[in-house]
């Protein structure tokens, strides 16, 4: 099937430099150039498209609600914000808008790119077909993660204060996994980061900047919808994996091991498109965070999460730390009820030469992870975290 | 673009190495023994750091715990090592060792390491 993208800009000079520098590759895709937003909606209800980059900034519709309406009429469509533009509140909306964020004038290699890597179908994580589609639509029409109000409040009060520095921040972030998504997705785009690789949830932090994370935690677009006792205990759990897989896993794994805790179920969040049969949570909550462009061992990690693991000798890695994790904090309270055990599993992974001399009583740790989780996550902030945070 | 670190002193492991990196994709950039490892570590900031475990002067166990000592994000360090007690893997996990390959290796499982880690979307799938 070919691959059909489509650009968004008021003006024609801009369109024009798109189509003559992209020649190269108009035998991989099927181009397509739009002046206006109410442009491009039509010309995506006449032909399906595979993404669209849009400008930000246009007179009538701009990028912003352009690409909101495309996530609700035509979720199927990746969306990429193509923009030079740099006001805060309006970086906001499309930061909520878009999967994709790229500093215009753009490098022809860098929207090359992500166009390349927005359509490839990744074997072992994407499913193809019919069931593709599905999970690509109940995927792309998420803009962000439900946050409970009372999180994003400690994460603004963190911030306010005047001692409130981007660790504390940091770490409130690390008990957020909407917000924690959020900025993930961010610090990978050049327009939003100022730096090249991010790896951990502090990195992160730092390279979206405090400004960004309060305007972030300021919008209603994050707030919880209401009570919601499933997603809490999501939350509770993947809490307490990160906090644990930071034990577990090697120093160099370690970020990409948190971040994959983290964000291990973010399917869940997602709402299935009405009249679509269910796709399978686990599926759509990867190919959510291929879109938002998620370093690869942290999506692969997610994506391997329920498969049984054989630690390789040469070391444990990012997808079976994240595992080990979640195995034990299954053997806690804040375990998932729909999951059963898997003890000798468990006693495999334990038993590594990574993890078999470490002075570590994994089981303990994960009771104290599960209850420092259980603390946050119900409002207080535990003992043992307020020491870990100073 | 992504850089790897080769610290090895022997030119014909790194020499293989870097070729089979290069091939990947990757700049490659080597040393040939430990102080000159963490020199160019200083200078280059390396993505991923392939580190043989055994060499004269500041060897691989030495050149990690530097390593590790530093601020900010660890990077992800891959030691080779000789098959003997004193040099194995028991000694690099505590020291904070992401992989361990014992030699004979070949140069696909240390490329494999890498990609997994650090590849860009397209190595990842070609594994």
């Amino acid at each position: 099937m070919t691959t059909r993208v489509l650009f968004v800009d008021d003006e024609p000079r801009i369109l024009d430099g798109l189509r003559r520098s992209l020649r190269a590759y108009r035998h991989r895709w099927e181009m397509a150039f739009a002046t206006s937003g109410a442009q491009a909606l039509e010309m995506l209800a006449a032909t399906p498209h595979d993404i669209v980059l849009s400008d930000m900034r246009m007179p009538g519709m701009d990028g912003a609600e352009l690409l909101t309406r495309i996530s609700q009429n035509h979720p199927e469509v990746a969306r990429v914000v193509l923009s030079g533009h740099t006001e805060p509140a309006a970086a906001i909306r499309v930061a909520i808008a878009g999967h994709r964020f790229l500093n215009k004038p753009a490098d022809v290699e860098q929207v090359a790119g992500v166009i390349t890597e927005l359509t490839a179908r990744p074997s072992r994580t994407a499913e193809v077909g019919d069931e593709g589609q599905r999970v690509r639509r109940a995927a792309g029409a998420v803009r962000s993660l439900p946050t409970p109000p009372e999180h994003l409040e400690q994460v603004r009060k963190l911030l306010g204060r005047p001692d409130g520095d981007l660790a504390s921040a940091a770490y409130a972030v690390a008990h957020n996994v909407g917000l924690a998504a959020k900025l993930f997705q961010l610090a990978a785009s050049p327009f939003f980061s100022s730096r090249t690789r991010v790896t951990s949830l502090g990195n992160a932090v730092a390279a979206v900047g405090s400004p960004t994370i309060r305007s972030l935690a300021d919008t209603g677009e994050l707030l919880w919808p209401g009570p919601t006792p499933r997603l809490a205990e999501t939350v509770r759990q993947a809490v307490a994996t990160a906090d644990l897989v930071a034990l577990i896993a090697s120093p160099g794994n370690r970020p990409y091991a948190h971040a994959a805790a983290l964000l291990q179920d973010v399917g869940r969040f997602a709402r299935q498109p009405a009249g679509d049969p269910d796709v399978s949570t686990r599926a759509v909550g990867v190919e959510l965070l291929r879109l938002w462009g998620l370093p690869t061992p942290v999506v692969a990690a997610v994506a391997q999460r329920d498969r049984e693991h054989t630690p390789d000798a040469s070391g444990l890695g990012v997808a079976a730390a994240v595992r080990a994790a979640y195995l034990l904090v299954q053997q806690t309270d804040a375990r998932d009820p729909d999951d059963d055990a898997h003890d000798a599993e468990l006693a495999s992974l334990l038993a590594h030469p990574q993890l078999a001399n470490a002075p570590t009583d994994w089981l303990r740790a994960a009771d104290d992870a599960a209850a420092r989780a259980e603390g946050w996550t119900a409002g207080r902030e535990s003992r043992s975290g307020r020491e870990r945070r100073s | 673009m992504t850089v790897i670190l080769v610290i090895d002193d022997d030119p014909g492991t790194c020499q293989l190495l870097t070729d089979a990196l290069q091939h990947q994709g990757y700049s490659v950039q080597t040393a040939g023994d430990g102080l000159a490892g963490l020199r160019t570590f200083e200078a280059v900031h390396p993505d991923f750091v392939v580190l043989d475990a055994d060499m004269p002067l500041l060897d691989g166990h030495a050149v990690l715990r530097t390593v590790r000592d530093r601020d900010g994000d660890p990077v992800p360090v891959l030691m080779l090592t000789a098959a003997t007690p004193l040099n194995g893997a028991a000694r690099a996990w505590p020291d904070g060792v992401d992989y361990c390959l014992t030699k004979p290796f070949t140069p696909d499982e240390v490329t494999k390491l890498v990609n997994s880690l650090v590849g860009a979307w397209w190595a990842e799938n070609e594994q």
